[in-house]
């Protein structure tokens, strides 16, 4: 009965629209009928407007009928038009034509390139729209843009591309996600921005195929977004797919190839650098009696030095395979592709492959029904280390770099080769004993049905399913490396995760216009989504053989200790939306959006779940008024203006519960054996008002065209601040809100409450420039947008976050600066020989330091143990004493000021080239490599300048063969980096960071396509070869491998741009071809 | 034919976006994988699970960074530097050694998380667990009031340290509302008679040993499901040494407002801790020469027997750390690092200098090395010196290897070492070691007697604990040193007794604030490497209070001057 009683609640509520649209369409003439004419035959012919060429192919069709034609090779039509009737003109590329029929019988047309795609359907949220009417503010990426950087996933081949979206590639590692920031960081809380891949939310732009992408729109306003309410915070990625076309089968091949490498190598010292500097510790650790005789190492002048960054980077391959068919009937079109990528990566054991299979089609079931089906699969298979936490201890780099340069990678008998001295083991090891993979399996489907209830009145019915199949398996065997790097008993590692999501999505649309120049289109639609998904985990030790057929999980167990062990755990989401969208247009001129979503969760209080978020935008298309008319210079402008509000709810738990979890912390051992009881305790404290975030948005914006539309400029200003910005109220540990870290669930144990405020403004501008000279064609475009970030409210004074090997805390975030500041101390120069000093106790101190008086009366120096070499601090509070908190500043932010893009694309008859640019400035690196290269430990290889540091004395060795003596190092005392004392390396100072900021070749390709005349021979309507490199040269005054390395932890934004030794981003060379037949 | 199957896809599709959908109600539904604290507390086992949580964050205290034991016990004390590879390897540890150490060192946020935590824990469970009886049919009213007790002693043990570290901290003993977040700090005596009724209540219904426990004579050991849990001694023991630090603030701050309220309570110090002494469940391990079968070898002797795997919950030991086989991995995994962090850096194969699986922090200094009297067996287990040796793996061992750079005190500690196969041989590698840190021994009662005795003038009973303590030690050798002290025991001899029987145990730095004498002992000396140490009292008595706690608190929770 339940059931029924909600079913006859929701078709009311859904109906009860249609109807009342239904019952007004009575009172409104759609169109004028046709009176009963006679048809005039018309001919002539279609040309460009700029270079007088004619035009085949160009689509003609009496407007409001199905009644059309094309123009033949030589651009000339012929066709029957009643009286009164207009004719249009379409051709891609060009601005559509349209001329109303009285008397003629000959029409020559001249269509104008449409450089700027001003006829171009954007797609906005739930719908289409006409680019040249959007009021918000939307970025169309192309699908040649995309396809034109080879890349594992599509959100790499974004970065750059539009203005206001910063996206930074995290590492080089195969398969590696970016991390996409729409206009700026909204809120502290991670969050990406949402993807709608052929109007349904969720999925990853890393598992699309990019081949199979009709074009992606970037929704950046809340006007724009807001319709997708308190998903749309953090903007919009809208993936549109392609879908098959009618006609004959269409068959498309592409293939490339690439080699990778590594695009840098730091400089290191060699072995010599390095045995001079254990000499100089010997000498130091000996006693001073011992000092002149002691005979350590002999000559070194014949040690080798390897290239441990040679030895872990290799060159590696990518291949990557399209196949695309597509073919119909009036009624029925299909789309097959299937796709295969691998990269094997520069780090041996990284591979990333993934397959995609999509099948797409499209029927015409009745007049006025459509039904259409998107099905998707896609498998991901991820070998190697879970980089996923970017730890030093599960990554070979560091290790690599720290490795003394005299050891091989091998013994001769096939072992790793190691120093006794050296705490550094091998890291060849970990890469040839790491045997894990991690397979990722999505099937998902989408059908619809359209229904044309009356003309203008459509009714839409999505359905979408979605199930996840991943898998992770890790079988560690047993080796012996170092005595601390071994392992003594294999193991397995084992992870299932399974989810089914789907989506129900309902939308009512219905255009018309009223005494014809008010034009009207209303969209009512509901949407209703769950998720739900689950994870097992195991790990089992000492099986009984390492062979592949016994790495599974077994039935017995050791009584003696727990050699099994599971864990899991599991969510369920869902949401309930409704929406509503008003387009309205006046004489093409005028036009008005307004949005109003309703939204509600299940994770939230029930008097806090249900949220509304309203958003209103207009633009003047002022090109249109008459007195634009008379010039020739500018072709198109309009300005745009919107406001709206979106949400961002970053948890998946339930903040306003307090739960009781039992995780592996909370249990203990009361009998001393190796089983501990279970331990249970509340361990999130509750807020009952949680809510989410609403984040506001004002955005104004001009769009440009001159030169008949040659030229294209847009520029636009936004403002966005989110408020009640969800963020734990830290508070004091009294509460017992101490993090051990290693709840697995993962929970927080502070409670969340809406207090922070962050607000990002920025402004934006493109640039397009199209000129074709003679058989010459030319493209430019450019786009560069500001970012400014700044925190205006927190739930605390400030937020300290980020740590690499000793340096913490590193980022600082607090009010009135932007988030995620690097802090820390400044340094001022090195001390010299030269500086005055005083005796006390047979110890010199330098006097040229910060100073204090006791209240003793003592003068206590800031730096007592100040050596030449050494670092002088800032006293910046001037207190006497350094490295306080008070004497700390901050370093700069790893935010950058502003980002770039450029490109240049030229086609000069058969051959085509492009290059593409992209850049940011004014962004901070924390260089955290640098605090392994640098502070000595465990006998490690260090920077190369670090050969240049102080050295007091000559320090004397024996030869041990021939008893010379000799110099073994020698005194320097002109340095310029500080002393090998950990001191000066073990804190966060202005040593560490750096300026990030870089521009980049991202790829430079180079086509031919062979003649049509040559290859139509064998059937192929295009045949291209192309050669390309990705990442040429990267021009920055960053010391590591990568100015982008924004290493960021998974839930907050509040530890990014520490650059703790990612994998490089790579060189690739390539070579490629597209077929079409 | 074509229509119906067209009526029946629409119509499918249509339904399924109807169906299960349209109202607000469908968002009303409960976390699919965790329990709402409404909906548990409710069953015996779930008050044994509430129970166990507050046990648990023990084995953090032991744990690679929070170790309350090293870093805050011995190395801000004469007797250890903060060591590691080289002077300052860990520049964090090391500040506490130099007294350079700022209130944002994370070792000081990290402790007093974890240790305040563990009132929260007992608080939470104190106020749930009760109301078990009335829910659960089979509850065990009897054992609901022992675990209240077994809550008691923990928040207690946790708030002992806390006065310890910090001095003066903030008073909870519930579960705080939103309201109550923001506390100051609450004066010794409020904080000391919540120690003390706690203690008292703990002592009244706890067992003397739990029913499942049972002793083995020969190894001296207790075993049974309920070797770890607290019992009356462990109350009795951590009250007297409560009343041990109340007394010595007492007499040795007269005026000192830090400590206002606080009285001389020798008398009842030395009580409680004879009352330990003489239940007959605890006994000086080795006192009468007798010798157990360990890893070091068939005879080890009873003082090295107590700090070994194999005598764990030995009847020397009162309350102990139980250590966890958690499979946490590195940087999450409890209990036990001490083994890895204090054992001998370096050692030597052959000629070659080789590094140990070991950390080698804590480098005991010279001035504590000197403090033993030439032959006290003691040393031999505290301290490595030159021509020791040490087991890096199974059956693999080498000389230690000592220079100037890597280890310039010339000492590492060695009472925590254990057998190679112990060490490695264990599930989630080098980083957990399954040994368990003794926090209350009989032989610190003895000395808390002998001290207590000492002030209330009693020589006669002073001498005889402190002769005890002796015996043992000099019964675990054969120099037939310690001799036993005749005539008046001195303060002196007080003072040096306890620094040589519970070295490296974490009682140094917190004995020489109570005595008043940490800037005697520690001002004006330099580290081995040569930093001159500036101690300044009375900023340095205690630690600063984590920054960040005093930023939350807008003022509310302040600094002691100095900070």
């Amino acid at each position: 009965m339940k059931f029924l009683n909600r079913i006859q609640k929701c078709t009311a509520t859904i109906w009860l629209l249609f109807f009342l649209i239904i019952a007004n369409s009575n009172f409104i003439s759609v169109s004028g009928a046709p009176g009963q004419q006679d048809e005039i035959p018309i001919s002539g012919l279609v040309a460009d407007a700029n270079s007088n060429e004619p035009l085949p192919g160009v689509s003609i069709i009496v407007k409001g009928t199905s009644v059309g034609t094309v123009t033949d090779m030589n651009g000339k039509y012929s066709i029957n038009v009643p009286y009164g009737a207009s004719l249009q003109f379409s051709c891609i590329g060009y601005l559509k034509e349209e001329f109303t029929i009285r008397d003629e019988t000959e029409l020559s047309v001249k269509l104008v390139p449409d450089i700027i795609g001003l006829e171009e359907i954007v797609v906005v949220g739930y719908g289409i729209q006409k680019k040249s009417d959007v009021t918000g503010s939307i970025a169309s990426v192309s699908s040649e843009k995309i396809t034109e950087v080879p890349v594992s996933g599509i959100d790499h081949a974004l970065q750059g591309r539009a203005s206001g979206v910063n996206i930074i590639t995290k590492s080089g590692r195969p398969g590696e996600d970016a991390t996409i920031q729409i206009r700026g960081i909204t809120s502290i809380n991670a969050g990406s921005p949402l993807l709608i891949v052929d109007d349904i939310p969720g999925g990853s732009l890393a598992g699309i195929n990019a081949n199979d992408i009709e074009s992606i729109e970037i929704l950046k306003d809340a006007s724009s977004a807001a319709i997708y309410g308190v998903s749309g915070g953090n903007g919009v990625i809208i993936v549109t797919t392609k879908k098959g076309q009618q006609g004959k089968l269409k068959t498309n091949f592409n293939f490339y190839t690439g080699i990778e490498n590594s695009t840098r190598k730091l400089d290191l010292m060699n072995s010599q650098q390095l045995m001079q500097w254990f000499e100089e510790t010997q000498w130091e650790g000996s006693s001073p009696r011992n000092r002149d005789t002691i005979a350590t190492t002999g000559r070194i002048d014949t040690l080798p030095t390897y290239d441990w960054q040679g030895f872990v980077f290799e060159p590696s391959h990518t291949q990557n395979y399209d196949l695309t068919m597509s073919g119909g009937s009036e009624n029925s079109t299909f789309l097959i592709s299937a796709n295969y990528f691998k990269q094997d990566g520069i780090i041996r054991n990284s591979d990333y492959q993934r397959y995609t299979l999509r099948i797409k089609s499209d029927h015409k079931l009745l007049k006025r029904i459509k039904f259409s089906q998107n099905s998707y699969y896609v498998n991901t298979n991820t070998d190697g280390f879970d980089w996923q936490f970017h730890e030093y201890y599960n990554s070979p780099i560091i290790p690599a770099l720290l490795m003394p340069p005299m050891v091989p990678d091998y013994n001769e008998d096939g072992t790793w080769a190691n120093s006794d001295l050296s705490g550094n083991s091998n890291p060849l090891a970990m890469m040839d004993m790491i045997n894990r993979k991690a397979k990722t399996n999505d099937i998902s489907t989408n059908i619809s049905v359209d229904i044309e209830i009356l003309k203008g009145l459509i009714f839409k019915s999505r359905f979408f399913g979605n199930m996840g199949f991943d898998d992770t398996k890790e079988f560690q065997d047993v080796y012996y490396n170092t005595t601390t790097d071994r392992r003594d008993k294999n193991k397995l590692l084992g992870r299932i995760d399974r989810s089914l999501d789907y989506t129900a999505q309902q939308l009512l649309s219905y255009n018309f216009s009223l005494l014809n120049n008010h034009n009207i289109t209303l969209l009512a639609g509901m949407e209703y989504s769950r998720n739900r998904s689950y994870y097992i985990s195991g790990e089992r030790d000492s099986l009984p053989s390492p062979l592949p057929a016994m790495q599974f999980f077994s039935t017995s167990y050791d009584r003696e200790a727990p050699s099994q062990i599971i864990q899991g755990g599991g969510e369920e989401g869902r949401k309930l939306s409704y929406f509503t969208r008003l387009n309205y247009d006046y004489k093409g001129k005028w036009l008005l959006t307004a949005n109003l979503r309703r939204d509600g969760v299940h994770n939230l209080h029930p008097r806090q779940r249900i949220g509304y978020f309203p958003s209103i935008s207009g633009g003047w298309k002022f090109s249109e008024e008459e007195f634009m008319q008379s010039q020739g210079l500018i072709s198109f402008g309009k300005i745009r203006i919107g406001y709206g509000e979106m949400g961002a709810f970053p948890r998946t738990d339930y903040p306003y519960l307090s739960l009781v979890r039992t995780p592996s912390t909370l249990g203990y051992s009361f009998d001393n054996s190796d089983v501990s009881s279970v331990g249970a305790a509340v361990i999130q404290i509750e807020n009952p008002d949680i809510k989410w975030e609403t984040v506001r948005m004002t955005n104004v914006g001009i769009d440009l065209a001159f030169f008949q539309n040659r030229l294209s400029v847009s520029a636009e200003y936004y403002n966005k601040v989110n408020e009640d910005m969800i963020m734990d109220m830290e508070t004091p540990y009294i509460t017992g809100t101490y993090s051990m870290g290693a709840d697995f669930d993962g929970s927080t144990t502070y409670p969340e409450v809406n207090v922070g405020s962050i607000r990002n403004s920025g402004f934006e501008f493109n640039l397009g420039y199209k000129k074709m000279v003679g058989n010459l064609k030319g493209s430019f475009d450019l786009n560069f947008s500001t970012l400014k970030n700044k925190v205006l409210d927190l739930a605390a004074d400030s937020l300290t976050r980020g740590s690499i090997h000793w340096l913490n805390p590193i980022n600082l975030t607090r009010i009135g600066g932007s988030v995620s500041e690097f802090w820390g101390w400044e340094t001022d120069g090195i001390f010299t020989e030269s500086d005055p000093f005083i005796i006390v106790n047979d110890r010199k101190i330098i006097t040229n330091q910060a100073f204090r008086i006791t209240d003793q009366g003592d003068t206590v120096y800031a730096q007592r143990d100040a050596r030449p070499g050494d670092a002088r601090f800032k006293d910046v509070n001037g207190d006497g004493r350094v490295l306080t908190d008070q004497d700390k500043v901050s370093l700069g932010s790893p935010l950058p000021k502003f980002i770039f893009g450029f490109s240049i694309n030229l086609e000069y008859k058969n051959f085509d080239f492009s290059a593409f640019f992209n850049g940011a400035y004014g962004n901070k690196i924390l260089n955290g490599i640098k605090q392994y290269l640098y502070y000595r430990q465990d006998f490690t290889n260090h920077a190369a300048d670090f050969a240049n540091r102080y050295v007091e004395n000559d320090i004397y060795k024996y030869d041990p063969v021939t008893g010379e003596r000799f110099i073994a190092v020698p005194a320097n005392h002109n340095t310029t980096v500080f002393r090998d004392d950990s001191k000066n390396y073990s804190r966060p100072t202005d040593f560490y960071v750096e300026d990030g900021s870089y521009l980049r070749l991202k790829i430079l390709n180079l086509g031919y396509t062979i003649p049509a005349a040559l290859t139509s021979k064998i059937n192929i309507q295009k045949f291209r070869v192309y050669v390309g490199i990705k990442n040429l040269f990267t021009i920055t005054k960053y010391q590591g491998y990568n100015p982008e390395a924004g290493y960021t932890s998974e839930d907050q934004n509040l530890d990014m741009g520490i650059d703790i030794g990612v994998y490089p981003v790579t060189r690739m060379y390539l070579i490629g071809v597209n077929l079409n037949f | 034919m074509k229509y119906s199957i067209i009526k029946k896809i629409t119509g499918i599709v249509l339904l399924g976006f109807i169906f299960d959908s349209c109202s607000d109600d469908i968002l009303d539904f409960q976390p699919i994988a965790a329990e709402n604290s409404s909906s548990f507390y409710l069953t015996m086992s779930q008050a044994e699970q509430a129970v166990t949580a507050a046990y648990s964050t023990l084995a953090h205290i032991a744990n690679w960074d929070r170790d309350v034991v090293m870093i805050f016990g011995d190395v801000p004390s004469d007797d250890c530097e903060s060591g590691g590879d080289f002077e300052n390897e860990v520049p964090n540890f090391e500040e506490f050694n130099r007294m350079t150490h700022l209130p944002s060192n994370n070792s000081l946020r990290d402790v007093y998380g974890v240790l305040f935590r563990g009132v929260y824990f007992s608080n939470l469970a104190m106020e749930k667990i009760s109301n078990v009886v009335n829910t659960d049919p089979n509850a065990d009213a009897g054992l609901i009031e022992k675990r209240l007790g077994e809550l008691k002693f923990l928040r207690a043990l946790n708030y002992l340290y806390l006065t310890h570290i910090y001095g003066e901290v903030p008073f909870v003993d519930h579960v705080l509302g939103a309201e109550e977040y923001n506390q100051p700090r609450s004066a010794f005596r409020a904080l000391f008679d919540l120690i003390e009724s706690d203690l008292k209540s703990a002592i009244s219904v706890l067992p003397e040993r739990w029913p499942s426990v049972s002793i083995d004579e020969t190894r001296k050991l207790r075993l049974g499901a309920d070797v770890g849990r607290a019992t009356k001694g462990a109350a009795k023991a951590l009250l007297a040494r409560m009343y041990l630090f109340e007394s010595s603030y007492a007499r040795n701050y007269p005026g000192d407002s830090r400590f206002e309220g606080l009285r001389e309570r020798w008398d009842e110090a030395l009580d409680y801790s004879e009352q330990v002494i003489n239940s007959g469940e605890y006994n000086l391990v080795g006192i009468e020469g007798d010798t157990f079968n360990t890893w070091w070898g068939p005879n080890t002797n009873g003082y090295r027997y107590i700090f070994t795997v194999e005598g764990d919950n030995c009847l020397e030991s009162i309350f102990e750390i139980q250590y966890i086989q958690d499979l946490l991995g590195y940087g999450y995994t409890r209990a036990g690092s001490l083994v890895q962090w204090t054992s001998a850096r370096w050692c030597l194969k052959g000629t070659e200098p080789s590094r140990t699986p070991y950390w080698g922090l804590g480098w005991p200094t010279e001035s504590l090395a000197s403090s033993f009297e030439t032959g006290d067996p003691r040393f031999k287990v505290a301290i490595a010196t030159e021509g020791d040796s040490i087991e890096v793996s199974e059956g693999e061992r080498y000389p230690i290897y000592f220079d100037n750079y890597h280890c310039p005190t010339g000492y590492y500690q060695r009472k925590y070492e254990l057998a190679g196969s112990q060490f490695q041989d264990l599930l989630r590698g080098w980083h957990n070691s399954p040994y368990n840190i003794k926090l209350i021994r009989l032989g610190e009662v003895y000395l808390n007697a002998a001290e207590a005795a000492f002030m209330l003038n009693d020589n006669a009973k002073a001498l005889n604990y402190i002769n005890t303590v002796r015996t043992r030690a000099r019964n675990c050798g054969n120099t037939g040193v310690p001799t036993d002290l005749t005539g008046n025991v001195t303060f002196e001899q007080l003072v040096n007794e306890r620094r040589v029987e519970l070295s490296c145990e974490g009682h140094r730095f917190f004995d020489l604030v109570r005595w008043n004498l940490a800037k005697q002992y520690i001002d004006g000396s330099t580290t081995a490497g040569g930093f001159p140490i500036v101690f300044e009292s009375p900023k340095n008595d205690f630690m600063p209070l984590p920054a960040n706690e005093v930023s939350l608190s807008g003022g509310v929770l302040k600094q002691y001057s100095g900070w």
